[in-house]
């Protein structure tokens, strides 16, 4: 029998404590972003966090159902529409990445072919470039195709991902190749294995991967911002702007915004931080 | 695992189709549509509504047949009866002016050919789409209900009333790096606003202005339609690349409230430097009479701050033909001194760690400017553009008072003047309207808005002659306006030197201020340092690029060698 170390009482509660303040000076920014949107105008810049008197129609001027008090104008932002397209983008770029890169990756990962290990390498190579580099030649392609300010110019360049590949080829060697074998003795084609053997297998990476890419899709700002001239298309990223110009800027109107702009990135969070775990701990073990 | 990807792909189709069914497109109906690239804030909505609305009105040389239009409204039609109203005029041609006028205002009602019917008439295809729109009971905007009657005179009146062309400006974001990946793929918008003479060289270097000279004295919007002290910021090399959407010239502005809670006196014009210093001095000193502290400056920009220092020390950056820097010359150092004196020696100015403990905020011009709209400091070094931003606190806006710069070492207030300009991409397709909008930018419609606005000094200098014509809702006070008006006669623009990127030079400056202002270096060695790094690029420039070997010659009159500095 193995003798479990002797822990110290008082060095689990200084354990305890420092946590704590570490949690604490994390959630500093949170808090502050929390409750400058619950702040009238004149109590933004205090330094005091807790606002004197909550005002909690910041949220609603930013949703357009009442004017600014100071101006008794409505912002006229498309908040709703953004918000919309801000997910509506996340959830299409997530599916179609998930999908692609599974495929790949089953491609580089279970089926034999001349060169596979030189391609992979190849399209790994990818990802030491940085995206700025990059950024014109894909504009420009993007001008060609007739793709400028439309929804699918968004979705359609991030719906192939070598990262993604990568990620769910590591998850996928991890996985017995006895078992696609046994399938294929029982008569499996490669897309059966594919949708009924590795695919299910291959989950919590999925579910990572799909974490990874709604989170990056929606937080995206760079390229909705070049390829959208219309306002209309714009994701929630891109409007906020209208509230930091050189007419104003409205830091408790813009913390409201952030406050419901973050909301899915919680609940996705919350929701899949299982997963997301498992599947980077499993997609580790077999390189 | 295949039905959760069906279904997910399911309800992204689902999204796809809702989110194109409903998205708002434009009609295809033959209006243009020029791309403003600028800062997309709600005053641009107005501005560019104006812009439409003049494309739609009546003008002298709409009408091709002014007996037919008096015929025409002696005897209305049934869509015409509307015009009743114009009776007096009717008929009349003679005072062709009043009779436009007449038909203008009319044209702005919404509910001008309401009831009327319409079936006879051959509207235009962007007509009916908006009688559409009307029927559905959508909001149309002014521009729109302008054009819809309009549209309607002209079907009325096919062979009196020329078609309108319809020019609608629709605005977006003008970051720098959009601009940059656009205009290096051959597109990007119509008009792009240039912040600066430095922003202006680059763009201009880099292919992305249409020269604006043959166009400028034709149309109404050359150098002579705006402020004298101007045209170096507009003009490169004798060609005018911009014309200004507003133009400023900063001004001390400090909050009457705060000095008489310290009392301190007001500045008067024709103030010191060392008057200035001695009221943020008091200022500072300690808590007033109700019991507040109070900050002296707001200070939001360090290299503005520095730039009026040195102008008004009648410094500049280069020597006259750009080859070297002039700022470690004795009106450079001496500016940087005081900058920093006025930081570390009389603590009139926060230090950054000062400012970073005060303000919760980032974004343009960090948390400067509302620390002085919260009466926080006394006082701002600002252009008139600060207006924009203090709607938004009323209760400061009654305190609110102006001064020119304070003279330094026995010279005259001046400063540094620069506008916010229109250009126009080389790329655009839609070159003729867009210079119609330049041309808009030097009229008077436009220029009322900026003086009602409060975004600085319009660019039309008729509306800004003295302090009244500058007065609006938001300071009602002359007094507040003159000293801008002041301010912009014995500024200038900062010079720059067409052998160094003048954004790169900010970028050092603003460096060099950020050493001084955390004593990494003292005010004289940084100073030195600056320039030296400005003549070392300099020279490096020219030893890579043969046009600007090219452009030495044509400044020195001499062949080009890399060793050009040595003496001969």
């Amino acid at each position: 029998m193995i003798a479990q170390p002797k822990r110290s009482h008082a060095g689990s509660i200084v354990r305890f404590v420092a946590l704590c303040v570490v949690g604490f000076v994390i959630s500093v920014p949170f808090i502050w972003m929390v409750a400058a949107s619950f702040k009238p105008r004149a109590e933004v810049e205090d330094v005091q966090i807790v606002p004197n008197k909550p005002f909690p129609r910041n949220y609603s001027i930013v949703l357009d159902m009442e004017p600014d008090p100071t101006t008794g104008r409505f912002l006229e932002l498309r908040f709703k529409r953004w918000y919309f397209n801000s997910i509506f983008i996340a959830v299409g770029i997530t599916v179609l990445q998930v999908l692609t890169s599974a495929m790949a990756a089953y491609a580089f990962s279970r089926m034999h072919w001349r060169g596979r290990d030189k391609v992979f390498l190849a399209y790994l190579a990818t990802m030491m470039v940085p995206g700025m580099v990059t950024m014109i030649p894909n504009y420009q392609i993007m001008i060609s195709l007739g793709f400028l300010n439309t929804y699918h110019g968004l979705v359609l360049p991030a719906a192939f991902s070598a990262f993604g590949t990568f990620l769910l080829r590591q998850f996928m060697l991890s996985i017995p190749p006895s078992l696609d074998e046994a399938a294929k003795i029982d008569g499996a084609s490669h897309w059966q294995v594919f949708w009924h053997v590795i695919m299910p297998l291959a989950r919590p990476g999925l579910i990572a991967l799909g974490i990874f890419t709604f989170l990056g899709a929606y937080r995206s700002f760079f390229w909705p911002l070049i390829m959208l001239h219309s306002d209309r298309l714009y994701p929630l990223q891109v409007g906020m702007l209208a509230l930091d110009t050189t007419y104003g800027r409205q830091t408790e109107l813009i913390m409201a915004a952030t406050v419901m702009n973050i909301v899915p990135l919680i609940l996705v969070f919350v929701v899949f931080q299982r997963f997301l775990v498992k599947g980077i701990q499993l997609g580790s073990v077999k390189g | 695992m295949r039905k959760f990807f069906a279904c997910a792909l399911l309800l992204f189709a689902l999204m796809y189709g809702a989110a194109e069914l409903t998205l708002e497109r434009p009609p295809a109906d033959g209006v243009v549509r020029l791309r403003w690239a600028t800062d997309p804030n709600p005053a641009r909505n107005v501005q560019t509504e104006i812009f439409g609305k003049l494309q739609v009105r009546l003008k002298d040389s709409d009408v091709l047949d002014w007996d037919a239009l008096a015929r025409a409204l002696a005897k209305p039609q049934a869509a015409l009866a509307r015009f009743a109203p114009l009776a007096a005029s009717r008929g009349n041609t003679t005072d062709r002016p009043a009779l436009l006028r007449a038909i203008n205002e009319h044209l702005d009602r919404p509910d001008l050919f309401d009831g009327v019917d319409l079936s006879d008439l051959d509207l235009s295809h962007d007509a009916r789409l908006l009688l559409k729109r009307k029927d559905d009971d959508e909001d149309l905007t002014n521009v729109e209900v302008a054009a819809l009657n309009r549209r309607i005179l002209e079907a009325a009146l096919p062979r009196v009333i020329r078609k309108a062309r319809r020019i609608e400006v629709t605005v977006e974001s003008g970051a720098r790096e959009k601009l940059l990946v656009q205009c290096a793929t051959g597109i990007g918008p119509d008009i792009i606003d240039v912040y600066g003479k430095n922003q202006m060289m680059t763009y201009v270097s880099a292919g992305i202005l249409v020269d604006l000279t043959p166009f400028a004295a034709k149309m109404g919007f050359g150098p002579e339609h705006t402020y004298p002290a101007l045209t170096g910021g507009l003009v490169v090399d004798g060609r005018q690349w911009r014309f200004p959407c507003n133009v400023w010239a900063n001004c001390v502005i400090y909050n009457r409230r705060i000095f008489d809670d310290h009392d301190v006196a007001y500045p008067k014009p024709g103030w010191t430097f060392d008057d200035f210093v001695a009221a943020g001095k008091r200022i500072v000193a300690g808590p007033g009479r109700s019991g507040e502290k109070h900050l002296a400056v707001a200070h939001f920009s360090p290299v503005w701050m520095y730039n009026d220092l040195l102008t008004g020390l009648g410094g500049r950056y280069f020597t006259p033909d750009g080859l070297a820097s002039r700022l470690d010359g004795k009106e450079g150092l001496r500016a940087m001194k005081l900058y920093h004196d006025l930081m570390h020696v009389h603590k009139v100015i926060p230090t950054p760690a000062e400012a970073a403990a005060m303000s919760s905020q980032g974004g343009w011009a960090t948390g400067a400017i509302a620390w002085f709209s919260s009466q926080r400091a006394a006082m701002i070094l600002i252009g008139r553009w600060y207006l924009c931003q203090v709607v938004q606190y009323p209760e400061t806006r009654k305190h609110l008072a102006a001064v020119q710069l304070p003279g330094i070492d026995g010279r005259a207030s001046s400063g540094v003047t620069d506008a916010r300009g229109a250009g126009i991409n080389v790329n655009s397709p839609h070159r003729d309207d867009a210079l119609k909008f330049i041309q808009y930018l030097a009229g008077r419609d436009y220029g009322q808005v900026i003086v009602n606005d409060g975004d600085s000094l319009p660019p039309n200098p008729n509306l800004a002659r003295n302090g009244r014509d500058l007065v609006n809702d938001i300071v009602p006070d002359p007094n507040f306006h003159q000293p801008f008006v002041d301010a912009v006669g014995p500024a200038r623009p900062l010079d720059a030197s067409p052998f160094i990127d003048g954004e790169q030079i900010d970028r050092w400056v603003l460096e060099t201020l950020q050493k001084v202002e955390n004593r990494l270096l003292g005010p004289e060695d940084a100073v030195r340092a600056l320039a030296a790094e400005i003549n070392r690029r300099i020279r490096t420039n020219l030893r890579r690029r043969i046009d600007l070997q090219r452009k030495f010659e044509q400044v020195t009159g001499r062949k080009y060698s890399d060793d050009w500095q040595r003496p001969r």
